[in-house]
């Protein structure tokens, strides 16, 4: 079990990063909001449980990025097994997505560009476009170089436009 | 409006939509992590199991047929004659066709007594 000063501390700033910890969950399981949810439960879990450690030699956000990507890569890993689990607590619903239509739309629509991506493409450009954080760290929450890390978001972002210029996606 | 501002917009958009339907951090944090299937367990556990029982069968096998220094008891001449000879040796040889030159049988053969060699033969 982690220390319970630490942890408190820790907890304390998770939930202020919560929903980019979400934002982020869904952009390493494809977009899965279930699956999602189900990463970030577990990056969460092995926080409280002593699992995981923050030990303060980069910022917390970062080092739990680090934690949440690793989770989804263990998830996708033993998919197969974890179709057979039973959730010993099952977690209220998610509301319903709100707000204007159009808004809506656009979001939808950029999440099922984002789905079509590479998995290294949409975690830079999530990382950089939804995070607002530089290439350079979301390289090293990557664990890519910089130029791998580059021809991602350049890829990536070449990508996206043209999946959403021939869906005729507009940006109001 | 260029491709980075349409992109951060969308994303933008994106984040909000997110953040509303993102599950409330306490519901989470306070959740007990899944129970592991007994999968998880028996999975590598079973492997072990038959991985290890292929070994000792494949070490028994070996060992079996392999000739003891103490065990093997001298092996009668007669035996080792009548012992039936492997496959490969009965097969015939790829080459053995070029052994066969003329008047090879004479010489494999015992001729008969009551007829010579160079019977028909006339000068």
């Amino acid at each position: 079990m982690a220390d319970p000063q630490t942890l408190a501390d820790v907890e304390r700033e998770l939930a202020t990063l919560h929903a980019s910890s979400y934002g982020w969950a869904l952009a390493c399981c494809g977009r899965d909001p279930d699956e999602a949810a189900d990463v970030l439960q577990q990056a969460y879990f092995k926080i409280v449980s002593g699992g995981a450690r923050f030990d303060g030699r980069s910022a917390l956000k970062t080092w739990f990025f680090g934690v949440i990507r690793l989770t989804a890569h263990e998830h996708r890993r033993w998919r197969f097994v974890r179709r057979r689990e039973i959730a010993v607590d099952v977690l209220p619903d998610a509301p319903a997505s709100s707000g204007p239509l159009v808004d809506r739309q656009t979001a939808e629509a950029l999440s099922r560009a984002l789905a079509r991506v590479s998995e290294r493409q949409r975690e830079v450009l999530h990382l950089v476009f939804y995070e607002g954080i530089s290439i350079a760290e979301a390289a090293i929450i990557m664990r890519v170089s910089l130029g791998t890390a580059r021809l991602h978001y350049e890829r990536g972002k070449a990508a996206i436009l043209d999946i959403l210029t021939r869906e005729g996606v507009k940006f109001p | 409006m260029n491709d980075d501002e349409r992109l951060e917009k969308g994303f933008a958009k994106l984040r909000e939509a997110d953040k509303r339907r993102a599950p409330p951090f306490d519901a989470m944090w306070r959740a007990p992590g899944r129970k592991r299937s007994a999968w998880i367990v028996v999975l590598p556990m079973g492997t072990a199991a038959v991985a290890a029982a292929a070994a000792f069968l494949v070490w028994f096998d070996v060992e079996r047929d392999a000739p003891s220094a103490t065990s093997a008891a001298p092996v009668p001449a007669v035996v080792v004659a009548a012992a039936p000879m492997p496959a490969i040796v009965l097969e015939p040889a790829p080459l053995d066709f070029l052994l066969n030159v003329p008047g090879r049988a004479s010489l494999t053969t015992t001729p008969d007594f009551d007829r010579s060699l160079l019977q028909g033969r006339r000068r």
